[in-house]
């Protein structure tokens, strides 16, 4: 995908992220620009977690998905609030802990899912960046931290 | 005679209700006055043609309460959901499959 054939695609992809979204999710968006969707979920309680979407070759490949703590940095463990998609194990090509979820790039370059291809998910619905963030989201909130 | 009359009251009892996703706001301002007794699917219904979503297949549909959020049942009403008042569904796919 050319790059700019795969920003106008994030573009229309994000363009309903909006601030009014993310009061009511609790989510705070510290960077949506291209290719970069970069996450905070909060919720009272909880503790946060930050994800930021690298949609590069957005969407002839899926985003790869690194989870942070809320100042930004990669984690090198997960949480105390996991659930099954989170996975504690270092991915093979980024070495840290991963999202092993149908639509993470983790997931399609993990040896045990290569043969689940992204091809035929992309451009569903629930595999928008939104859609995906949305799942990441409700994952989350399914930990009991 | 009266009690018909409450009872008709009842029976059109509305709430306010809005739907939020990623691909927007159903309505896109404010909320829809809505008769408490009908099926929460009604509105998702119509938030999924105005919104143009192709595919809710796996989405499930929630409100933020006291206790956190919650998961209501499309199927079965405001009322049935223990929903009053302005509500706030927040609508989309739920946590997706995978595991290693």
């Amino acid at each position: 995908m050319h790059p700019a054939a795969a920003k106008v695609l994030f573009d229309e992809d994000v363009k309903n992220l909006s601030p009014e979204l993310c009061k009511r999710r609790g989510w705070n968006l510290h960077s949506l620009t291209f290719p970069i969707v970069d996450c905070s979920f909060s919720e009272k309680a909880r503790t946060t977690l930050r994800v930021r979407l690298q949609c590069d070759d957005w969407n002839d490949k899926p985003p790869s998905v690194i989870l942070l703590s809320a100042d930004g940095v990669p984690l090198r463990s997960l949480p105390a609030n996991p659930t099954g998609v989170f996975n504690g194990g270092l991915h093979h090509l980024t070495g840290l802990p991963f999202v092993c979820m149908r639509g993470a790039r983790e997931y399609h370059t993990h040896p045990s899912h290569v043969n689940d291809l992204w091809e035929p998910l992309k451009g569903e619905t629930r595999y928008s960046i939104g859609g995906i963030l949305t799942q990441l989201w409700n994952a989350w909130q399914k930990g009991s931290d | 005679m009266a009690e018909k009359e409450v009872a008709a009251g009842e029976a059109e009892r509305k709430l306010d209700v809005s739907i939020s996703t990623t691909a927007g706001f159903y309505p896109t301002e404010g909320f829809d006055a809505v008769p408490e007794k009908q099926a929460v699917q009604t509105e998702l219904d119509k938030a999924k043609h105005h919104l143009k979503i192709k595919d809710v297949n796996g989405w499930i549909a929630t409100v933020i309460s006291e206790s956190g959020k919650r998961q209501i049942d499309p199927a079965r009403s405001y009322a049935e959901n223990n929903l009053s008042g302005q509500i706030e569904i927040d609508w989309g796919p739920s946590e997706g499959g995978g595991g290693v």
